[in-house]
């Protein structure tokens, strides 16, 4: 049987490109940054920006309803 | 009704601009947005390729007629530039939703915190993937790994900094 790679991350390409050390200490000897306060800092941010994505949608969808619903007015008047 | 239908109108105008500001902060185009992981929801699975041993979930997936656009977001980096490792990753995207649809994106997007990026799926930067994955896997043979910069600044940002032993020397 051929011998299985290690699974990798798309997330690691990306600490590794940073530091190959960095990356290594963090995922062969389970070592956590001292900056945890950043990565919840990065999570609330990427929160934030996937409540405005969703929101713009939702606007916009609510934006045709009432156009929708105008139309229909001046039909009827 | 007519005053009826005009309120609804400039309702409905109103609604349409500040969609319009929202979508414009966000750095991202009017497609629809097929996923989205932004939220941390534990129920979306992670895209896995058995094939490349690659595993990983993109911020947004948007759809571009029946291919796929993979969105990262890395809304606190300020550059007017795309880094490389940031690349690496959304390449690993193309290559995970190429592997999972059959259809290859033609391109992803990074998002950073001013600046939209399209980076184009290219046989190139596939190449690129695949090396920086093999160099990867040659790395985990062995005992230990060096830096592979010589910039201070990368180690003074580091959260390994106090305890590397590979950190060069601060300020
Ligand atoms: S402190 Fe060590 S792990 Fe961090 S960037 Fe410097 S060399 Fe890499």
């Amino acid at each position: 049987m051929a011998e299985r790679k290690p699974i990798i991350r798309a997330s690691e390409l990306g600490e590794y490109d940073f530091c190959a050390r960095a990356w290594w200490l963090r995922r062969e000897c389970g070592w956590e940054g001292r900056f945890p306060e950043h990565l919840a800092q990065g999570e609330t941010a990427h929160q934030r920006h996937g409540q405005d994505l969703q929101q713009s949608q939702w606007l916009r969808t609510v934006a045709i309803g009432l156009l929708l619903l105008a139309a229909l007015a001046l039909v009827l008047a | 009704m007519i005053w009826l239908a005009l309120a609804l109108g400039l309702i409905a105008l109103w609604f349409w601009r500040r969609s319009n500001q929202l979508r414009a902060s966000t750095g991202l185009p009017w497609r629809t947005v097929v996923y989205h992981d932004t939220a941390r929801r534990e129920l979306t699975k992670a895209l896995f390729s058995a094939r490349y041993q690659l595993t990983g979930k993109p911020d947004y997936v948007l759809a571009d007629g029946k291919a796929l656009i993979p969105v990262e977001v890395k809304p606190q980096r300020q550059a007017t530039s795309p880094r490389q490792g940031d690349i690496l990753q959304l390449a690993a995207y193309c290559l995970l939703l190429e592997e999972a649809t059959g259809v290859a994106p033609r391109y992803g997007l990074l998002r950073y915190a001013q600046h939209t990026f399209q980076v184009d799926w290219t046989d190139q930067l596939y190449q690129a993937l695949l090396e920086t994955l093999d160099a990867m896997r040659d790395e985990l043979e062995l005992n230990d790994v060096e830096r592979s910069h010589e910039q201070p600044w990368r180690c003074r940002a580091c959260g390994f900094g106090d305890r590397c032993t590979d950190a060069l020397e601060y300020d």
